[in-house]
């Protein structure tokens, strides 16, 4: 059984730590159900079409971000605590992602991390 | 001052910025850069603007990067052996040892100090600095005070347009 005290951590001031997208998703433990959903949430919210092979280096900086969010909110855990998560988004992005976290069923906290 | 002439510029193999102006960055001015995620700001920093300057010479650099985990650690190492016992643990001391280095030094060789920051959380520092010099930045937060904008201009995935904000 979880337990209430374990989270997974997102830290926007390291979203990506892996060179290809292959590799991050491996941390997250998705599935390949969760991938094609990975992919297509992240495209609607940049417009950038991704796949599994992608490198982490094509991606800006805000993109690195909403990709982390987007591997996330597609993981198992069930609860998520973000840090930094909304600093390098423009306001379009900011405010799609703060819909998403209030439409998501996992229990997300907000920290204010340090680079 | 900096002059950057108008013209296309392939920064990625698949992306393209188009400056449809020459863009002029002079000291005692801020600027920042303006525009959606992706849209080519912190690739105009890195393949054209950073060039140019270190090519111009002549001038004090400090740029802070937008995820500068492997800059905290080379500055780690500059602080070991020039100033043991600063501690430097996030972004914001990173910019403050920076700073306080160029304070030092500026008095005996001034120069023109050019200050970029992406998305640093160190802005109120920067903001504050007292040092002649020219401050650009990328920062979605907020509008910043007396700043000039470069607005980025996304007209596809491929290809974003860079221009002055009238």
């Amino acid at each position: 059984m979880e337990s209430l005290n374990q989270a997974l951590i997102a830290d926007a001031n390291h979203p990506i730590i892996c060179h290809t997208l292959r590799d991050e998703l491996l941390l997250y433990n998705i599935d390949v159900q969760g991938e094609m959903a990975v992919f297509q949430l992240f495209e609607t919210l940049s417009g950038k079409h991704i796949n599994r092979e992608c490198v982490a280096d094509e991606l800006s900086g805000g993109q690195k971000v909403l990709l982390m969010l987007c591997l996330a909110l597609n993981s198992p855990a069930q609860r998520i605590i973000f840090k930094d998560l909304l600093h390098a988004l423009d306001d379009e992005r900011r405010e799609l992602t703060q819909s998403l976290i209030r439409q998501s069923t996992k229990t997300i906290l907000h920290e204010k991390g340090s680079c | 001052m900096l002059r950057i002439a108008a013209g296309s510029a392939q920064v990625w193999p698949a992306f393209t910025l188009d400056l449809t102006q020459d863009l002029c960055f002079e000291q005692e001015h801020r600027y920042q850069l303006w525009g959606a995620n992706g849209s080519g700001k912190s690739s105009f920093l890195q393949k054209i603007l950073l060039p140019q300057l270190q090519n111009a010479e002549g001038s004090y650099i400090v740029y802070l990067q937008q995820q500068m985990h492997l800059q905290l650690y080379a500055l780690k190492a500059h602080a070991a052996f020039h100033a043991p016992g600063r501690r430097i643990t996030d972004a914001h001391d990173a910019a403050e040892y920076l700073l306080d280095d160029l304070s030092k030094t500026y008095p005996s060789r001034p120069k023109d100090i050019f200050i970029i920051a992406d998305e640093s959380p160190a802005l109120e520092l920067l903001l504050r600095f007292p040092l002649p010099h020219c401050l650009i930045l990328i920062d979605h937060q907020q509008k910043i005070p007396e700043a000039r904008r470069v607005i980025f201009e996304a007209q596809n995935p491929t290809l974003t347009q860079v221009y002055r904000d009238a």
